[in-house]
Parts: structure tokens; C-alpha cells; sequence
């Protein structure tokens, strides 16, 4: 038998769980399990369809993490696992340095979805390898070094991505990085403009902020760091990894404020869920460096063939279903059943925001956000708090779920803001 | 998306050029490579026009077990019944399936794996985790070496061109003549955290580290608490003739990455494997190195087939036996054309053709193209032609790549124009 028989016969779940937490303390982190099991997601996911997830015991979750933005078009999506079976009946991933038809193509596509001049691509597997590729066209093509970037923004862990992420535990271990990187106040264009010296580079940031807590830039801050960027020539990066593909309501996030950057970086949700796949998007003018320099920047899983025809299905998938305008919609409905939460649990909810689909929620205190994890899985809601910040839970669903889906979570919100509620008088009362 | 296959050879060419990149597009052409590949079957490929090549690139050794290998095509098919990538953030029974089939490959006590999605990043993480654990900053690593362009593997190249324009690098690399002792004996401090190395060079021009040198290294290592990090991305998976290059010296380091082959030609995965002492400085820090892609669940489950396929069917074994055949063929060549061929360094079927100067590699290239063969010159070194056909190459596909070459140096010899150089 063959090791994916195997895998798919074993129906066992108290074996299935066994046998992997086994293997995680062996052979990967002990104590990323032990982290799990004390925040109640000890979940190992057995089927997956639409904006559900099951655990290997049956346990339906509505996904609201999603890998923060990987399955936009849903969990296993049909159609585009559909896409990819049959693209394996003929290709494999490609040569590498080959032509690959398949890039061409995609490549195509992306200038066309992208806004305004945003057209020549660069593909690599991950997000912060494409965040990489954006520092380094910025070095190449300007001749200056210094990046500027946000506090509390987050782009990833490799070597170019690591200090623009703007949060110390993720580097300190790792010092010296490379230099070159300031960190300045997010959605505050004076610190942006005393920070810019005659060696800066770029502006690299994300428009909805993910890790650092959902926060969405203002459209006018967005505006300003165009003009500032356009007076000083200094180019400006959109990190759309989190916020690209419809997430926030537009297929890019740049959209609502109608800036175009001049280079975006895309991921996460281009993999259809089902494909490693990023880029780094980028003007004509950009290019020129690339042109002169064709193979300074390599790897070698880059878009291949099934990586750029699962991204094709998966743009198809998007815009044949209207998944933009429907994460608006979606999103609506989220925020007036969020805000009256806010209302009936003032004391616990500090403040609901995001854009689209891409939602958080602030409480007052870090304890909370760890504790609410736990509840909103014992009510069928899988959702966790934001890297950067564990005072915020993140909402990030398929861009698929259904209207009474986005009101199960609402409710299975209420039910867990009011056990936490029941839980501090109590604990009110033991202390008084 | 029809059309004659020339049509769509023709309006492909033209998009690659208007959105990927028009240069590259060029030199292909010129290296007689602009192929836009259709049907791929074992060692073959098939231009969308209908000519047949034998692969000896596979981009440098990512397709060990055959381009479009049926096992693991149909692995992954029945795995996309049920799967999607998963959720990085969860636990996952796949990730844990395959961690536990890379430790029993794996030599010596590598016991734990941190997965990434490319090889640059399984490097980016073997380094950091050198740092974090030692607390030291140094890492030594070789000229010529290649460990990908994520910033910290970058940093460990050992040629400017990939690093110049986008300076400054991350600081703390020193670099040493591979193979040469005494040289990193000399570079280590008492900061010095790790050194780094391929066991064989592959970009850097097929450059077999000799025994001696990687156990010497690995006493120095000792010695100096030093760690140890193989680059195991192009060698590994049965490349050299063993499932691991480092298993020829019996070194075992303590941080090995890889990459390339272990997604079988289908799906992007990569790892770093560690030894578990080194997992304390894991222990305090277990979310300071994520990769959403990594080790996803659909990609794990190729990982594990591929490794299934290699270890079922003794492909080490045979990869051994295929380099000894080419060998005869080499030998013959080296003394056909002692003014083209100056060198053949070899293990297993990674094998580098030494030219007597640089232009002869893209020339090479064209000629090998027209007799059904890809093949490129290295990266870091253009008078090294490097041949890495899958490892299921068949014995009449070997003698098909050696009479390529003798037909493509006779060419080349017939055309002249070696000397001026
Ligand atoms: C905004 C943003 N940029 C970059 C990254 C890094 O992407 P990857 O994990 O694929 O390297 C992430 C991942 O969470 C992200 O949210
Ligand atoms: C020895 C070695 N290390 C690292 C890498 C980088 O791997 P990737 O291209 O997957 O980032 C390569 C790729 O060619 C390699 O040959």
C-alpha cells in the first residue's frame, strides 16, 4: 500500500491524535504543542469544505483564522482542486530557468488585475520571499538602501524580510540583521516624512495592517505617502499578502484608496489554498533593473507551471463569483452584529474594526484574547489573536461563508463574551 | 488557449517577454533553451512543438525521482480528495507524518525539522538557529558557495554579483576556499556560531568536498563548539549515489537543510533538520519562525511519497550505477577532445563538465539542445557544465546524452574558435 493510502485509511481518530502528538513532540516542537493544547486549538484537521473545518473526531469549526488569508475561495475548493488534478495529468512544476508558458500567462493576468502601471511580475513560493524580492528591486533600481517601514507591521522571517517586521522578539535572537530598515508610527505621514534621509529606498507597508492587530492605513495617509514618496523619488511598496484578492472588499486593498504603489507583493490567498505561490508585481520602469540583472534573483520553486495554473483558477474563481463585493457584503453584516456586541459588552469589547472580511476585535486586556480562543472553539468557531498583539482576535473567514454562517460566529461570539463575563465577576467576587 | 503549437509557442514566448522578463527571454534563446515545455515523462520533456530532450537540468536537482513520477502524481491527486495546504498555525498530522519519515532517513541523531516552503529559507532558518542557540554571530561559509536569496542565505553566497546591488547584507559572514582546512581553522573565533557548506559544490562549478576536509571540519567543529550546517538542497535524496552526500565522509552535521527534491518535481517543500539539543533554543521561542506555506499538509504528503518511491525502489543504488555508466562515457570524451573538455568531476549523477574556457558552456548548451538534450552551464561558474538528469534515467538514455555530447563537440570543434580564448 501506498504511504497517501495509508494516511486516508486511517479513520481512527484517538490514534490519528495519539500518533501525532507523539510525532510533534518527537520530531517537531514540543511545546508548540503544549501552546496549542493550553489555548484549546489542539485541533488536527481532518475535512475541510467552504468556510468549515472538521476535526479528525468529526468536530465541524467555522474557520475564522484561515491561515490569516490563505482561503479566500473557500476551504478545498472544488473547482480549483479540480483545476490542479487535472493540470497534473500533464504538467509537473517545470524547469526552472525554463519559459514557462504558464507564468507568461498568469504574469498577464496579474497586470491586468493589478491597479494602475503595477506590470511585470516575479514569482517565488512565500510571502517574505516575496517581500524580499520588493527590497531588494527597490535597492536595485534606486541605488539607495534605506527601507522604511511600520512599527508593528509584519512581512515575514527571511534574512530581507525579517527587520522590516516590526516587532523585536521575532529578531533579537538573530542579530546582527541586515541594516538599513527604520521603523516609524503607522498611519502617521509627519514620521514618515522626517524619517526619509537622501539614502531611503522605499515606504513599505500593509494597507490593513494584520499581525500589528487589523488596522486599516487611512486613505489619506495612503495618499500623502504617494505624494511624499512621488516628491522625494523614493518608491512605495503595498505588502498585499494578508490584504490582496478581495479580502477587504476590493481584489486589492490599494483600491480603496485608489493609490497605486510601485511595487505590490501578493501571496497567501493567489495559492487558491491549495499551491505555494507569491510575487512581487512591479512597474515597467522598475524592470529596467531586471532587464540588466535577468537572473540576479532566482529560486527554484517559484511559480511553476501547477503554481501559476491553480492562481489562474483561482483569480477565475474570484472573479466569477464576485468574492470582492461579497466579503463587502459579508463584512457589513460581521460589523453591525460585531458593534452591538460592543454595545452589550462594553466593559469587554474595546473597539471592532477592519476592512471587508478582515476584521479584529480589541479587549482590554491580553488575557482575553487567549481565553476567548478557547471558548470560541468550544462554540464551533476556530479564531485566534493577532501575532503582534494577543489583545486582538482576528476574524478572517472564507471569502465563501454564507449568511447564516457569519451569524453562527456572531453568536458563538456572544456566548463566549458572555462566559468571559461570568467569569471575571466571579472572579470579582472571590477577590472581594 | 488555442491554436497551432507553434501559435502558442509563439504568443508565450511574446508574454514572457511582456511580463516576465524580456531579457531572460533572449538569452534562453541564445543558449538554444527558449523550449516552453509540454508532456514530461521520466528523464524526458517534450518542447509543445513535439521535440523530444532529456532533462539534465531539472532545475539543478529537483526532480530525482522523474519528471511527472505516476506514484507521486497519484499520491497527491488522492490527496487533494481530501486536503487542502491546512493551516500553519495548527497542528497537523501530516507535518508530523513526515518529520518523523525525515528523522528515520536522516544520518546520525538528526532528529527534529522545522519546514519552510524554498530552499533559501530551510538556509535562512539553519542559520538563525545556529545564531539563537550558540548566542554567537559568526558564520563561516565558502567561496563559490550557493544557498539561495533570501537574505541570510544571500549573505552566504560566496559571489558578489547576486549581493552587490543589494547591499548592505546581513553582517557576520566570513568566507573560506572550500575544501581547504586549514583555511577555516584560521576564520574561527570565539564568536564563530556555525559554519556552512555544501558537501558538494553544485552551483559553485560540481565541487566534491573530500572526506578528509568534512571530517577534519567536524573534529574542528567539535572542538571549538562550532556547529555544523550541510547543504543538502541540490545533493540530497539520492543524488550522489546515497540518500545523503554526507553519508560518503560519515560526518553528521548538526543542522541539515533540504529542499529541491523532496517535493518531487510536484509541490514546493522544504526542511531544516536539526539535532535535538538544539531544540531548547526552540523550546523558548516556538513561534519565532513561521512560513505559511511550509509544510503544508498537501505538500507533506508528496514529501512523503517521494521519500517512499526513493527508499522502495533503491534509487540511491541506481543513481550510482547510472553515474558509473556515464562515467565510461566521459572517459572516452576526455580523450576525444582534449581541447574542449578539460575535466569531469562526478558524484553519482551529479556530474560537472570542466570546459577549457567560459564560452564554451553556452555553446554547449545550443549544441546539446539541437541533439535533444538541456543542459546549462552553473551558475556561479560558466566554463562548468553540470548534467542532473532525474535519478530513474534508463541505461539507453544515458548512452543517448553521451552521444549528444560527442555529436555537439565534434560540432563545436568543426566551428572553431576555441582558441582565441
Ligand atoms: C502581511 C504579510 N506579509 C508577509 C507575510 C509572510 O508570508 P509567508 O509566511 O508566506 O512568508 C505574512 C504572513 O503572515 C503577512 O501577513
Ligand atoms: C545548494 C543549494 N542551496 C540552496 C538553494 C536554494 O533553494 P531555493 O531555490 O529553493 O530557494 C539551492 C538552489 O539552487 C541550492 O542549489
Amino acid at each position: 500500500m501506498s504511504v497517501i493510502d495509508d494516511i486516508l485509511s486511517e479513520k481512527d481518530p484517538e490514534k490519528i491524535r495519539k500518533e501525532t502528538e507523539t510525532n510533534y513532540r518527537e520530531y517537531l516542537n514540543p511545546f508548540v504543542l503544549r501552546m496549542f493544547k493550553n489555548a484549546g486549538l489542539d485541533i488536527i484537521e481532518g475535512r475541510r469544505e467552504g468556510a468549515s473545518v472538521w476535526d479528525v473526531t468529526g468536530d465541524k469549526y467555522i474557520d475564522c483564522v484561515t491561515g490569516a488569508g490563505i482561503f479566500n475561495v473557500g476551504r478545498h475548493n472544488r473547482e480549483i482542486t479540480d483545476a490542479l488534478k487535472k493540470a497534473l495529468d500533464v504538467y509537473d512544476m517545470g524547469g526552472w530557468i525554463s519559459i514557462i508558458r504558464e507564468r507568461g500567462l498568469l504574469a498577464k493576468k496579474l497586470a491586468e488585475i493589478t491597479p494602475g502601471n503595477l506590470k511585470y511580475s516575479l514569482f517565488c513560493c512565500g510571502g517574505g520571499e516575496a517581500v524580499e524580492v520588493a527590497v531588494k528591486l527597490a535597492r536595485g533600481h534606486t541605488g539607495k538602501t534605506e527601507i522604511i517601514c511600520m512599527e508593528n507591521g509584519y512581512h515575514g522571517v527571511t534574512g530581507f524580510a525579517l527587520p522590516a517586521t516590526g516587532r523585536e522578539v521575532y529578531k533579537k535572537p538573530f542579530a546582527p540583521l541586515a541594516p538599513g530598515y527604520t521603523h516609524v508610527t503607522f498611519n502617521d505621514i509627519n514620521a514618515v516624512k522626517a524619517a526619509i534621509t537622501k539614502d531611503t529606498a522605499a515606504v513599505l507597508l500593509e494597507p490593513v495592517q494584520g499581525e500589528g492587530g487589523i488596522r486599516p492605513a487611512d486613505d489619506s495617509y495612503l495618499s500623502g505617502l504617494r505624494k511624499l514618496c512621488t516628491d522625494n523619488e523614493i518608491l512605495l511598496i503595498f505588502d498585499e499578502v494578508q490584504t490582496g484578492f478581495g479580502r477587504t472588499g476590493k481584489m486589492f486593498c490599494a483600491e480603496h484608496s485608489g493609490v497605486v504603489p510601485d511595487i505590490m507583493v501578493l501571496a497567501k490567498s493567489m495559492s487558491g489554498g491549495l499551491y505555494p505561490i507569491s510575487c512581487a508585481v512591479f512597474t515597467e520602469e522598475i524592470s529596467d533593473f531586471l532587464i540588466a540583472h535577468p537572473f540576479i534573483i532566482i529560486n527554484s520553486f517559484g511559480g511553476t507551471s501547477l503554481a501559476c495554473l491553480v492562481a489562474l483558477a483561482t483569480i477565475e474563481f474570484i472573479e466569477k463569483n464576485n468574492l470582492p463585493e461579497r466579503a463587502a457584503k459579508m463584512g457589513k453584516r460581521f460589523m453591525e452584529g460585531l458593534s452591538s456586541l460592543k454595545i452589550t459588552y462594553g466593559e469587554l469589547v474595546v473597539d471592532v474594526r477592519g476592512k471587508g472580511l478582515m476584521l479584529g476585535i480589541e479587549f482590554p486586556e491580553e488575557s482575553i484574547g487567549p481565553r476567548m480562543a478557547s471558548l470560541l472553539k468550544k462554540n464551533g468557531v476556530i479564531s485566534i489573536y493577532t501575532f503582534n498583539n494577543p489583545r486582538i482576535i482576528r476574524i478572517m473567514p472564507s471569502l465563501v461563508i454564507t449568511e447564516e454562517e457569519v451569524d453562527f460566529v456572531v453568536e458563538a461570539f456572544e456566548k463566549s463574551l458572555k462566559e468571559i463575563r461570568a467569569q471575571e465577576s466571579e472572579r470579582k467576587s472571590k477577590k472581594g | 488557449m488555442t491554436g497551432s503549437a507553434e501559435e502558442i509557442k509563439k504568443q508565450a514566448l511574446a508574454d514572457f517577454s511582456k511580463y516576465v522578463n524580456p531579457q531572460k527571454a533572449r538569452v534562453l534563446k541564445n543558449a538554444g533553451l527558449d523550449i516552453i515545455e509540454g508532456k514530461r515523462n521520466g528523464a524526458c520533456v517534450w518542447d509543445i512543438t513535439g521535440k523530444r530532450y532529456i532533462d539534465c537540468i531539472t532545475s539543478a536537482g529537483s526532480f530525482n525521482v522523474g519528471r511527472r513520477n505516476p506514484e507521486i502524481v497519484s499520491a497527491l491527486k488522492k490527496a487533494l480528495d481530501e486536503y487542502d495546504l491546512g493551516v500553519f498555525l495548527l497542528c497537523s498530522k501530516q507535518k508530523a507524518d513526515l518529520a518523523k519519515k525525515l528523522a528515520g532517513i536522516a544520518p546520525g541523531d538528526l532528529q527534529y525539522v522545522m519546514f519552510g516552503v524554498g530552499g533559501g529559507e530551510a538556509n535562512d532558518f539553519a542559520i538563525k538557529l545556529a545564531r539563537g542557540f550558540m548566542m554567537k554571530t559568526e558564520i563561516i561559509s565558502t567561496l563559490k558557495a550557493y544557498h539561495g536569496h533570501t537574505g541570510f542565505s544571500l549573505a552566504a553566497i560566496g559571489r558578489d554579483a547576486y549581493k552587490k546591488p543589494f547591499y548592505p547584507m546581513v553582517p557576520g559572514f566570513k568566507f573560506v576556499p572550500f575544501n581547504d582546512l586549514k583555511a577555516a581553522k584560521g576564520a574561527m573565533t570565539d564568536d564563530t556560531a556555525a559554519i556552512i557548506l555544501e558537501p558538494v559544490q553544485g552551483e559553485g562549478g560540481i565541487h566534491p568536498a573530500t572526506d578528509e576536509y568534512l571530517q577534519g571540519l567536524r573534529k574542528l567543529c567539535d572542538e571549538r563548539e562550532i556547529l555544523m550546517i550541510f547543504d543538502e538542497i541540490q545533493t540530497g535524496f539520492g543524488r550522489t549515489g546515497k540518500m545523503f552526500a554526507c553519508e560518503y565522509s560519515g560526518v553528521v552535521p548538526d543542522i541539515m537543510t533540504v529542499a529541491k527534491s523532496l517535493g518531487g518535481n510536484l509541490f514546493p517543500i522544504s526542511a531544516t533538520i536539526y539535532r535535538e539539543e538544539l531544540n531548547d533554543f526552540l523550546v523558548t521561542h516556538p513561534f519565532v519562525h513561521l512560513s505559511t506555506f511550509g509544510g503544508s499538509d498537501l505538500g507533506c504528503i508528496v514529501g512523503m511519497a517521494v521519500i517512499d518511491f526513493l527508499v522502495n525502489n533503491r534509487i540511491p543504488e541506481h543513481a550510482a550505477a547510472m553515474g558509473e555508466r556515464f562515467q565510461k562515457g566521459f572517459d572516452v570524451l576526455l580523450k576525444k577532445y582534449p581541447n574542449l573538455l578539460l575535466e569531469v568531476r562526478r558524484k553519482g549523477l551529479m556530474m560537472g563538465l570542466q570546459y577549457t574556457n567560459d564560452s564554451i558552456g553556452p555553446r554547449m548548451s545550443y549544441q546539446l539542445a539541437q541533439n535533444g538534450v538541456m543542459a546549462i552551464y552553473t551558475g556561479n561558474e560558466p566554463s562548468v557544465m553540470r548534467l542532473m538528469p532525474v535519478l530513474v534515467i534508463q541505461p539507453d538514455e544515458v548512452d543517448f546524452v553521451i552521444d549528444a555530447l560527442d555529436k555537439s563537440m565534434a560540432a563545436i570543434i568543426q566551428q572553431g574558435g576555441i582558441e582565441k580564448y
